[in-house]
């Protein structure tokens, strides 16, 4: 494994899911991999089997529905989408993550300024 | 592996295959790019193994977090829980124990060892005049189908002696006795605790007397010693020697078994009423096998005048079949009304689960625009019915548990001997299947109903809620309560209009405050014992609150008759034969329809006069004056009697048995050398009814009188009455009380409903007071809701009685079960019980303050 790589925040990785259904559209679950690796400019070393269990998670809370399709290969796959519940979750979860993230600046903000 | 477990891997598969695809195109060999990927994904065991308990937590999360949330809001609505958890706890107490009944009574009553084989066999003679009858099966016919190997593997005989024996010691007791031959404890798969069972030897006439004991008596006469082998039990005619003790669970309640013996002269002879045989039949031998092989080999009958008889067979019947068909009747009708009231019990638990649901429509709501799946949603409101009939059947077998004694002793069933009635395993899971059906019934239906709430109507009408939907289900629930509580009614009404009919029987005399006891004396010399009843007659007549007193070999109500055949003028009668001294009839208040009753002359050496009542006159004299006439018994040497009165006849088997109508009788005059030695005669006294300590008194009396005297028993005529009406009583008392638990919950259902009304339009209410509506006209608007419902419910409910009740005809004394009187009556007391309980409920709509009401708007 490549060292400098950030492993994906504990429990950021449905929010990263979300996201990207949110943003591409259905897809499957090695496509959501791919394009996860992709955004972060192959930046976060995604160990790709945990993703499975987070898309089940997801799918229990009601945030994506699955059904079975064909890859563009022509592959029998899971088609992953994005449900109504799903995305007001993201509209939530991107404004806590915001307001998190704001929070944890202005302290790296101030470390800053002290030293 | 599961289905999940297979799509997983699957789509692990499809994973790798792409991400091996893209390395390739990237420029790997195809096995580089396979490890990549591989590498790329981790541990795949590791994801499924995540995946996997991540299933499970979820679910058993659901679960955990389903209940406790129940859990909470039952706590939180005290009383309708309460009430709901009742109600079950009723419906399903009932159940449980009806479920002990049936499984004792239905499915294991005979609990020996492969009891299908167990059969009665009996004898068939064709008659001349074309009819057929089974006499008891004589001593030679048990051993000719003992012989038969090759359809049986064992037979053996029984009999119970009629009177008992009388065990000698300080206290002489009357003790019921079994007989049975050798063979009888192998038949039931039984062996001694001690010692030995019968063997031939012991049955045969003259070999020395053996006796079983019964493990209660053995227990309590000997201490449960072990030594108690060889030791005698004294009979007052005789002794018996110890040679085993029965284990506690067989036959517990005959004290002794004796062996079956028929006198050597006997042997031969059908329809002693002393011998019944039990057979057990090979495995591989069908009811209709048995019957035609034992049948070829009866031997013909021949009549003492070496004229052939009709044809004989043997009749091989199912015992398994026989225990069960005499209680079917009883087991259904229980298990119909227990039904109707665990149904009622759900329809009432349903109501209120609706009634607050309607109330969390609004929360509901929210939930399912929140992105709540409707599975979920139906899942925990289903949560919330189980915990509750969890609760419920807790509570209800507990009273299932605790009531059962006195249930199984006023059972009005033939219970059978040696299988307990218990609430055991196979009753637990029966209530266990119960609460299944239970549940979806009260449960799923308004989970579902509920779970279709929707935002618009719901949220909009916030508070304001009384959706018309939810009005009219709980209208339909309150009819589906009345009409089912009025089929139970129904039962219970015509069978205590049935009981009412039978004691008010006319019996032919007044049963009321006689007392009777039946004494006697143990002295061989049987003529003395008419100088000792005389004696204990005239003592007893200075008692004081004793008004007359007279004597009697059989008293009416007492059970027990002889038979004779009488001849007056060439043409024979049957008849009932009763042996009096001068006073029992005037005592027991019999009615004189022409002459006299008898008088101390009467006696078999003076005039020879006797009493017979007017079936007896009737036929045997036809039309013309009775008194005066004589008639003989048939084939008797002694002069003939003298007709000295006619009494009305006397209802001898109690009001309910049939032979009691038409039923010829006639009482002689006692004479001590025509009645058996050990008959002990019934005194019957008329009481002022104020007559404390009577009993000491009276069994001091008899006690004196004579050296040796066992007293039997002292009981008034109320008790012996009671006794002759038991299954009818029994019958009566427990429709009655279901049909009184069904008409509770019932009126509980409809209080229920109707305050979960008045909360409902709590709000319209306000408005109407307002706007100057008066307290009257509020409370019948509510009251309406539930008056319609519930006289539409007792209409439908009186059609299904209709339907019903000729279940119970074979319960009904003189009582048609469409009774419109008493169908009307049931119908009248439901509706007004029923009004009164929506009134009650309905009484606090006009308490509603307007201020207050319109507030919370």
């Amino acid at each position: 494994m490549v060292p400098d790589k950030t492993d994906v925040l504990y429990g950021s990785l449905g929010l990263l899911v979300l996201k990207t259904l949110a943003a591409i559209g259905p897809m499957h679950g090695y496509r959501i991999a791919r394009r996860i690796e992709q955004i972060s400019g192959n930046q976060l070393a995604l160990n790709q089997g945990t993703l499975y269990p987070a898309l089940m998670k997801l799918e229990q809370m009601g945030w994506i529905a699955a059904k079975w399709g064909e890859s563009e290969s022509g592959r029998r796959v899971k088609i992953y989408s994005l449900t109504r519940a799903g995305r007001r979750r993201l509209q939530h979860e991107e404004a806590q993550w915001q307001r998190a993230s704001g929070i944890i600046d202005r302290f790296f903000k101030i470390s800053e300024e002290t030293s | 592996m599961t289905r999940t477990d297979r799509e997983l891997d699957s789509e692990i598969e499809s994973h790798l295959a792409e991400a091996t695809e893209e390395y390739i195109a990237r420029g790997l060999s195809p096995e580089e790019a396979r490890f990549a990927a591989m590498r790329d994904f981790g541990g795949i065991t590791q994801a499924k193994q995540v995946h996997r308990e991540m299933r499970r937590f979820a679910w058993l999360d659901d679960a955990r977090q389903d209940i406790r949330i129940a859990c909470r809001r039952l706590t939180k609505d005290r009383a309708a829980t309460l009430i709901s958890m009742v109600t079950l706890a009723v419906g399903i107490g009932v159940s449980s124990a009806l479920f002990s009944v049936i499984d004792a009574t239905m499915l294991r009553p005979l609990p020996y060892p492969n009891s299908d084989q167990l059969v009665e066999v009996m004898v068939e003679e064709d008659e001349p005049d074309g009819k057929t009858w089974r006499p008891t099966p004589s001593m030679n016919d048990m051993r000719l189908w003992q012989a038969a190997d090759d359809v049986f593997t064992t037979v053996a005989g029984w009999g119970g002696a009629f009177r008992g024996r009388i065990v000698d010691g300080p206290q002489p007791q009357r003790l019921p006795v079994q007989h049975f031959t050798e063979g009888y404890l192998t038949l039931h798969g039984v062996t001694p605790l001690l010692g030995r069972d019968f063997v031939r030897d012991d049955c045969l006439s003259g070999s020395p007397v053996v006796a079983l004991l019964g493990y209660g008596y053995w227990q309590s006469e000997y201490g449960g010693r072990l030594d108690v082998l060889g030791e005698s039990v004294r009979f007052d005619d005789g002794v018996a020697t110890i040679v085993g003790v029965l284990p506690a669970w067989f036959n517990a309640d005959k004290p002794l078994t004796l062996p079956l013996r028929i006198p050597e002269n006997q042997v031969s002879l059908r329809g002693t009423g002393r011998l019944s045989v039990y057979g057990r039949l090979r495995p591989d031998v069908t009811m209709e096998q048995a019957r035609e092989r034992l049948s070829a080999r009866m031997p013909e009958g021949r009549l003492p005048n070496g004229k052939l008889m009709g044809a004989v067979r043997a009749v091989v019947e199912s015992r398994l079949d026989a225990a069960i068909s005499g209680n079917r009747t009883t087991i259904t009708v229980l298990s119909g009304a227990v039904a109707l009231i665990l149904l009622i019990a759900c329809v009432n638990v349903a109501a209120l689960l609706l009634a607050r649901g309607a109330a969390r429509e609004p929360e509901l709501a929210i939930r399912a625009s929140l992105g709540a799946g409707r599975g979920r949603l139906v899942r925990q409101m289903l949560a919330e019915s189980v915990v509750l009939a969890g609760c419920g059947a807790a509570l209800g077998v507990l009273l299932a548990w605790a009531s059962l004694d006195a249930l199984v002793a006023n059972m009005p069933l033939r219970l059978p001997d040696n299988s307990p009635i218990a609430v055991n395993l196979a009753v637990l899971a029966s209530t266990a299947a119960l609460l299944i059906p239970t549940v979806l019934l009260f449960g799923l239906l308004p989970a579902i109903r509920l779970s279709r709430a929707r935002i618009p109507p719901a949220l909009a009408r916030g508070r304001q809620l009384g959706s018309p939907l939810t009005r009219r289900g709980g209208q339909w629930l309150i009819a589906a309560e009345t009409a089912l509580a009025l089929v139970l009614l129904a039962g219970a009404g015509l069978m205590i209009r049935s009981f009412a009919r039978i004691t008010a029987t006319d019996l032919g005399f007044e049963a009321d405050r006689l007392i009777t006891m039946q004494v006697l004396p143990l002295d061989r010399n049987i003529a003395s014992h008419a100088d000792y009843y005389t004696r204990l007659l005239q003592q007893i007549k200075t008692l004081p609150g004793i008004s007359s007193a007279g004597l009697v070999d059989y008293f009416a109500l007492g059970g027990g008759t002889s038979y004779s055949t009488f001849v007056a003028n060439g043409k024979p009668t049957p008849s009932t034969q009763f042996t009096v001294m001068p006073g029992y009839l005037e005592t027991i208040g019999a009615r004189l329809r022409d002459g006299r009753f008898l008088s101390e002359t009467d006696d078999p050496g003076g005039l020879r006069g006797v009493v017979i009542n007017e079936t007896a006159a009737q036929k045997m004299f036809g039309a013309g004056a009775a008194v005066g006439q004589t008639f003989s018994r048939m084939a008797d040497k002694q002069p003939p009697w003298t007709v000295v009165g006619v009494i009305a006849d006397i209802r001898h088997r109690g009001p309910i048995d049939p032979r009691s109508q038409g039923e010829a009788q006639i009482f002689f005059p006692y004479q001590p050398e025509a009645t058996d030695r050990i008959q002990a005669m019934t005194i019957v006294m008329r009481s002022s009814g104020n007559t404390p300590r009577l009993a000491e008194q009276l069994r001091a009396m008899a006690l004196a009188v004579g050296p040796r005297v066992l007293v039997e028993s002292i009981r008034s005529s109320n008790d012996l009455f009671g006794e002759r009406v038991i299954t009818p009583k029994r019958r009566t008392v427990l429709l009655t009380l279901l049909g009184a638990l069904g008409l509770a919950l019932a009126l509980v259902g409809i209080f229920g409903m109707t305050a979960y009304s008045v909360v409902r339009r709590t709000p319209e209410i306000g408005v109407r007071i307002a706007f100057g509506a008066r307290a009257g006209q509020v409370v019948s608007t509510i009251l309406r809701d539930a008056v319609v419902p519930i006289v539409i419910g007792t209409v439908i409910g009186l059609a299904a009685s209709l339907l019903v009740t000729p279940v119970i005809k074979s319960f009904l004394f003189e009582t048609e079960p469409a009774e419109p009187a008493t169908l009307v009556s049931v119908a009248a007391i439901l509706v007004l019980a029923g009004c009164l309980a929506a009134f009650a409920s309905a009484r606090r709509a006009a308490r509603i303050d307007p201020a207050i009401s319109l507030r919370a708007e």
